[in-house]
């Protein structure tokens, strides 16, 4: 399957899980994890999700969250 | 694949590349108005002093591993550190790149006054980082999850008859469980090695294994909300019709 084939079902798939009513943070992980796996294989693919969760954690804007909203 | 390797000289024009930089780099920055300071041999002598208690540490956590890489690293700094005495420069930022950076020395060879930076800024606690904290809010996915604080659409599932919306929800929760199984696995694989390598933060250096940890703990925590709604959801299922709808991820909110 062409990257684009898969991009535009993978995308077709996201919507979908939208539609089951699937928190949008876990449908966009599931989608990006399954396109990863699939371009990068298991060991590439899985270490790529470990340093995507790490690096995106890890913004400096996110130490502006406040820490209590009461 | 070495012979080929070896064929393509990249070693030696990664070396070339390295120096034409930082040539460019001695040139450019006065420019800019800044001084360039090459350390002296005392202050060299202090850095490399300070550095060895960092190397003892890194060394116990990574044992023979860690021995063998830092040999080759210090293998690799040789060739620049003996031109660098040639030229004059007192061992030059390399050693002390080297000498600061333990298992990440050999990146940092390319970068002597990068190095130097973060040295000065460590030993005068005039700057922080603590962006690799910011991991912490991963602790707050279980209670977001509890309080329904998630984002999703239930424009479709919400004109569903019933018995649809459950199958939903139980398909939904059964993926996301094994989505965050799947993330928790890697994602503390990653905490366990920056604990065997004994990686530290770039300035405080801080061990990074502890913020880390918070993505899959928190991750955890949510997990297991996840499985008690998922628990909910199947009693329901397999209970009175009337009550086989869509329970709330909470229980306190049923």
């Amino acid at each position: 399957m062409s990257e684009a084939g898969l991009g535009a079902l993978l995308i077709a798939l996201m919507f979908l899980l939208f539609a089951m009513g699937m928190e949008i943070a876990l449908a966009m992980g599931i989608v990006g994890v399954l396109g990863l796996l699939y371009l990068k294989g298991w060991t590439v693919g899985l270490g790529v999700v470990g340093s995507i969760a790490w690096s995106n954690a890890t913004s400096f804007t996110f130490v502006a969250v406040p820490s209590s909203s009461s | 694949m070495l012979d080929a390797i070896k064929e393509s000289n990249l070693e030696e024009k990664e070396w070339q590349d390295a120096a034409a930089a930082e040539e460019r780099a001695r040139k450019r920055l006065p420019e800019l108005g800044m001084t360039i300071v090459d350390p002296s041999k005392d202050e060299m002598a202090k850095a490399r002093q300070i550095a060895k208690a960092a190397w003892d540490i890194w060394l116990q956590r990574t044992g023979p591993d860690g021995k063998r890489g830092l040999e080759l690293a210090l293998e690799g700094a040789g060739p620049v550190a003996a031109a660098r005495d040639r030229e004059g420069v007192e061992g030059g930022g390399a050693a002390l790149g080297a000498g600061h950076a333990g298992p990440g020395a050999a990146h940092l060879l390319r970068r002597p006054h990068a190095v130097l930076l973060q040295s000065s800024a460590a030993a005068s606690w005039t700057s922080w980082d603590p962006s690799s904290c910011s991991s912490v809010i991963f602790g707050a996915a279980a209670q977001t999850y509890r309080v329904g604080g998630h984002v999703r659409v239930d424009l479709v599932t919400s004109t569903c008859r019933a018995p649809r919306a459950r199958g939903c929800a139980v398909l939904n929760l059964a993926l996301g469980l094994v989505f965050l199984a799947v993330v928790i696995w890697v994602t503390s694989q990653s905490a366990l090695t920056a604990y065997r390598y004994g990686r530290v933060s770039a300035v405080l250096l801080y061990p990074l294994w502890l913020p880390m940890l918070l993505i899959p703990a928190g991750l955890l925590l949510m997990a297991l909300c996840m499985v008690g709604t998922l628990r909910r959801q199947l009693r329901a299922a397999l209970g009175p019709w009337d009550r086989r709808d869509e329970v709330p991820p909470s229980a306190g909110t049923e």
